[in-house]
């Protein structure tokens, strides 16, 4: 490893690394569990709070 | 074996053999080079002239496309307002998605290049994940994460945690167009940064450390500016990408952010109108070749005053 990533500064690059591995996954991930769902739509909990908008 | 008739050759009187072979010599690279040419010319060059022409050609009021030649159509882009509006939003989404590219991928490469070789595995192969997944998938499931309603994946977090009280409206935004472009063309800016950082001999760093410069100052120093031309390939691809790009802006922008690409599509595929359609295309074509010129002139300029 090169004196860079050792460096107090350096550390912040990886949680910046760690959030873009989650952005870059995210759709990705998104797909697959929509494909083993059982709902025909995406329907989280959230949702029960505007039931004119849930079919 | 070729030495032979070449040793031949120089000691023949007339001296015929030799230029013969001298020629010969110079025809190679031609010959080599005429399949690429060839097919350029048929599958670039032939395709781009064609849209050039028909853009300045006239469609009669039966559809028919052909002379007089006009520029009226590149006059009607540049004066209607709402053209003028699309190609401001082009520019203004492709510079977004290249300056958060580059932004976000500089740190992403930098702890690539510098990591332990799993770590090393691991992040490259997140990063081109999405190159083996079709982009319309991509998208769809950007789509089901930007969702404007509170079953939209983003704003049910936002909701649950707190930070919103009512789900906030991203899809079909310049904001949606901008983030799904970056997902698609992220790989794009990281593997050309990582490649220049790779380049960098670490001896370099090394050597500034031990003269007393601190880390900050060896990366602005050296790690910044050798890795410069790897970054400007990035952006400059980035941009051409999203510029022209027609799936993400259809399914994440709608009509809150129509592009230049699906400007192209609606004249030729609903209006047809195929001049107008064509010039929209050029014009296109013709920003994204200008921006790679201004890169390719900057990049060589750099590496010029690096030769010197």
């Amino acid at each position: 490893m090169s004196t860079e990533l050792r460096t107090p500064l350096a550390w912040l690059l990886l949680p910046v690394t760690g959030l873009v591995m989650v952005f870059i996954l995210a759709p990705l991930v998104v797909t697959v569990a929509m494909s083993v769902s059982d709902t025909p739509l995406c329907r989280l909990p959230a949702a029960r709070r505007y039931p004119r908008l849930v079919r | 074996m070729a030495a032979i008739p070449v040793e031949t050759a120089r000691v023949s009187p007339s001296g015929a053999p030799q230029a013969r072979w001298a020629s010969a010599g110079r025809l190679a690279p031609a010959v080599l080079l005429a399949p690429s040419l060839l097919f350029l010319a048929v599958f670039f060059a032939l395709p781009a002239l064609t849209l050039i022409l028909y853009s300045v050609l006239t469609q009669a009021a039966d559809g028919t496309i052909g002379l007089p030649l006009t520029l009226a159509h590149y006059q009607h882009f540049f004066t209607t307002s709402v053209y003028s509006r699309v190609l401001l939003t082009t520019l203004r989404i492709s510079l977004w998605t290249t300056g958060a590219a580059a932004l976000l991928a500089y740190p992403v490469a930098l702890v690539m290049v510098r990591s332990s070789p799993f770590v090393r595995q691991a992040i490259t192969m997140i990063v081109i994940a999405p190159l083996i997944v079709s982009v319309v998938v991509r998208t769809y499931g950007w789509q089901l994460i930007l969702g404007n309603g509170p079953t939209g994946i983003l704003n049910w977090l936002l909701l649950r945690i707190g930070l919103a009280q009512k789900p906030v409206a991203l899809l079909y935004s310049e904001a949606a167009v901008v983030i799904g472009s970056l997902h698609v063309f992220f790989p794009m800016t990281v593997l050309p940064v990582a490649s220049a950082l790779g380049r960098i001999d670490p001896r370099l760093e090394d050597a500034a450390r031990t003269l007393g410069a601190t880390a900050w100052r060896s990366f602005r120093r050296i790690t910044l500016p050798l890795s410069l031309p790897g970054l400007a390939v990035g952006c400059t691809l980035v941009f051409s990408l999203t510029a022209g790009s027609f799936v993400t802006p259809a399914i994440l922008g709608g009509t809150g952010a129509q592009m230049l690409g699906m400007l192209v599509d609606q004249q030729i595929l609903v209006v047809y109108d195929w001049p107008f359609g064509a010039t929209v295309a050029t014009v296109l074509v013709a920003i994204v070749l200008a921006v790679n010129i201004v890169s390719m002139r900057v990049l060589d300029r750099r590496r010029a005053v690096q030769a010197r």
